[in-house]
């Protein structure tokens, strides 16, 4: 590996995220608010180490994989801890631990807050938080390789590293053409819903923010009541609208708006994922209804929101959940594990991995019947290789093991059983709420520092996909060895 | 990339002085920002404060005026209400030109108007004093002591909010004062990590070519025809190993 490649392109990760920071600046400026010195300042310190290794490092031609998944590991890594800077610069809420876990919260678009009071920030700083989703949505790795020059191998080997090989299936084109495409779907939803909020009542300011944090599938706010605040059926309509289109793969996506037979209709995935999403909307609203005491209206209002919300990794509320009958509070944690698809800005296990799992499961059970019998898996028609089966199922495995071994560390740590159970599943997720101190309008500044620091890193863990981080690990180790 | 060792190293530089002296200037500005809140607290809360004392003090003066009066010590008793209505004027004209706080000017004018309302029960107590048995004046006495608490709630809750105010711009200081360090610690972190940056750099685009280029000419036999420490830069390095090879061709 190249050391100073790597430095090359983490160097390209800290000059885009100064782009945002010098924008959180201008706004800060022109409202003249005290946030101006740690934007600015952040965005200074980040220019200037990210020209430092393009002084030197010369033009690179090509790139290899490894290399690869190391810019694209190590940039997640220190796009994280840059992003902290402002945080831990402006103060108030922010410790250096409040800082790191805001800043991964962010950028892996999970959600989670550590602020009391998120309105006691000041606008550039919330802006400033809404775009860490923003560059989180689909990858900062991915916008830097939309920005940079075509050159041979560079951007395959980038974002075969960035992307998993579940999401490649329904791509059949090169690596640059598979990002412009991701970019324009991107975007194109995030101006739409910026717009659709402004028309429907929400301040531009707030339109911003909230589409960046509904395209991303982040869920940051700038209210302390979330969405709830609002209290407007035809914005919580759009942001669910929303929501589930950004938890599809944004491939799919184009293709339908593009004509294509292959599209998200035609997909038996998300066929399959809209059917148990629907299921889970109305096992809830039932649910609410016998339990609780809701009308109809309010109980769909609230369960299509929360159950969109949750399974597209999003986390924005309109209620507190944490009051709702258990039979709900479970459905709820089942698509908190689900999660979203592979190909969109969600995180999690997801679906497709479920659904592989299954039809999977399926072709074990009749080879089990008929030894002699050849029998394919596959997915939308595309035949499923017995490699992407097994990193499939391995991956499922190390989640779960994650998860159970970050519940234990958090039990350990004096914290409630749900709330550690819940805070596990839902950073590992990306997802954002959970249950208990930490439920959809709470917060997670109760939890101690220690436990703060490890969801950061289950946050990391989830955003990186778990293989990618051990394999370069793996390498790291035998290099040295 | 640049190509020369020169403007590689004195870019180097400049970034480096770039970044200290854009964290002086954020640190001045911050703590210019500290010493305008310290003028603000000094100039207008203490000064409001100081004022309201003035306020009360008069208001007392003006009661003991009310209470010599009642008592036969006319003169005296005139004289003191007089000045004190004069203090409280004088601090009232001096507060309504210091607002300082969110809504103060509305506290001003509930004292002006609960201390009307006082200075105005003094006034009509004083004028038909002479008419008035000692009951009648303990009585009148008495009424009047709801219109002084109520003057002096107005102008407690006025102190109040000053006080309020120096907290907060206090709290605000601290805040200022941490936000003024920040830009040097983060500076210091900064220096650092550009500091490991720069000895990679310089050990990978100086270090290690010199020591090839010092292989190669220890190692170098007339045979080999020339010197290849394996530079692929455009640099003065290279520059060298050429001149060597060209000294080599030369001396052959």
């Amino acid at each position: 590996m190249r050391t100073k490649a790597i430095a090359k392109y983490l160097g390209f990760v800290l000059l885009f995220n100064a782009l945002f920071l010098y924008i959180s600046a201008a706004i800060s400026f022109f409202l003249r608010e005290n946030s101006l010195t740690p934007l600015f300042y952040s965005a200074v310190v980040c220019t200037i180490l990210g020209l430092f290794p393009q002084i030197f490092v010369e033009k690179i031609d090509e790139i290899n994989f490894r290399e690869g998944m190391a810019i694209s590991v190590f940039g997640w890594i220190l796009t994280c801890f840059a992003g902290a800077v402002p945080y831990f610069m402006w103060g108030g809420e922010f410790t250096f631990a409040n800082a790191l876990f805001e800043s991964v919260s962010g950028y892996t678009t999970t959600g989670s807050t550590i602020l009391q009071d998120v309105e006691a920030l000041t606008k550039g700083m919330l802006f400033w938080r809404s775009s860490t989703h923003f560059i989180g949505g689909v990858g900062i790795i991915l916008f830097v390789l939309l920005i940079l020059p075509d050159s041979k191998g560079i951007r395959t080997s980038i974002y075969r590293s960035e992307v998993s090989g579940l999401s490649l299936m329904n791509f059949r084109m090169r690596a640059k053409r598979i990002v412009h495409i991701i970019s324009i779907v991107y975007i194109s939803f995030t101006v739409t819903l910026i717009l659709l909020l402004w028309i429907l009542g929400m301040t531009f300011f707030d339109a911003v923010c909230h589409s960046f944090g509904t395209i991303a599938t982040g869920g940051f706010s700038t209210k302390n009541l979330s969405i709830a605040y609002y209290n407007n059926v035809w914005i919580e309509v759009t942001l669910t609208v929303f929501m589930y289109l950004s938890s599809l793969h944004f491939g799919l996506l184009f293709l339908t708006f593009t004509g294509s037979k292959n599209n998200i209709f035609t997909s038996k995935v998300i066929r399959s994922y809209t059917f148990i999403i629907l299921i889970g909307i109305i096992l809830v609203a039932v649910n609410l209804i016998m339990s609780s005491g809701y009308t109809w209206g309010e109980a769909f209002r609230h369960a299509s929101f929360q159950v969109v919300s949750l399974t597209s990794t999003t986390g924005s509320a309109t209620i507190d959940t944490d009051v709702w009958p258990l039979f709900s509070k479970i459905v709820l944690i089942y698509f908190t594990i689900q999660c979203a698809m592979v190909g969109s800005t969600g995180g999690g296990i997801k679906f497709d991995r479920i659904y592989l799992f299954f039809v999977s499961l399926k072709r074990r059970i009749k080879l089990i019947q008929h030894p002699q019998g050849i029998y394919v898996t596959k997915m939308n028609n595309n035949i499923v290789t017995e490699e992407l089966e097994l990193q499939t199922m391995a991956f499922i495995i190390l989640y779960i093991l994650i998860f159970f071994v970050v519940t234990l560390i958090l039990a350990a740590m004096n914290i409630d059983g749900m709330t550690a159970f819940t805070a596990s599943i839902t950073s590992i997720g990306n997802v954002g709420p959970g249950f208990g101190k930490i439920s959809s309008l709470a917060n997670f500044s109760a939890l101690p520092d220690a436990a703060k620091y490890l969801l950061s890193l289950n946050m990391l863990l989830g955003r990186l996909e778990i293989l990618n981080v051990i394999t370069l690990f793996v390498i790291l180790i035998k290099k040295n060895q | 990339m640049l190509k020369s060792l020169k403007s590689k190293i004195f870019s180097s530089f400049m970034l480096l002085v770039l970044m200290l002296v854009i964290a002086a200037i954020m640190s001045i500005i911050e703590f210019n920002k500290v010493g305008l809140t310290i003028t603000d607290v000094m100039d207008d809360n203490y000064k409001s404060i100081e004022q309201t004392k003035n306020m009360l003090d008069a208001l007392e003066r003006e009661d003991s005026g009310l209470l010599m009066y009642l008592m036969g010590n006319q003169e005296t008793g005139s004289q003191t209400i007089d000045y004190a209505y004069s203090t409280i004027q004088d601090a009232i004209k001096i507060g309504r030109n210091n607002i300082t706080e969110k809504d103060e000017d509305k506290y001003i004018d509930n004292v002006i108007k609960e201390y009307k309302k006082f200075h105005s029960a003094v006034k009509q107590t004083t004028d038909a004093s002479i008419t008035l048995t000692l009951e009648e004046k303990n009585e009148t006495y008495l009424q009047t002591q709801q219109l002084f608490f109520a003057a002096k709630k107005s102008i407690n809750e006025l102190m109040q909010l000053n006080q309020d105010g120096i907290y907060n711009q206090t709290s605000l200081m601290k805040e200022n004062s941490k936000r003024a360090m920040m830009p040097a610690i983060v500076s210091i972190v900064a220096a650092i990590v550009f500091a490991l940056l720069l000895n990679f750099f310089i050990s990978e685009y100086f270090i290690n070519p010199i020591s090839r280029l010092i292989n190669g000419v220890k190692t170098y036999y007339p045979e080999m025809g020339r010197i290849d420490a394996k530079i692929n830069l455009r640099d003065e390095i290279k520059t060298l190993e050429s001149e060597i090879n060209n000294l080599i061709t030369r001396l052959k």
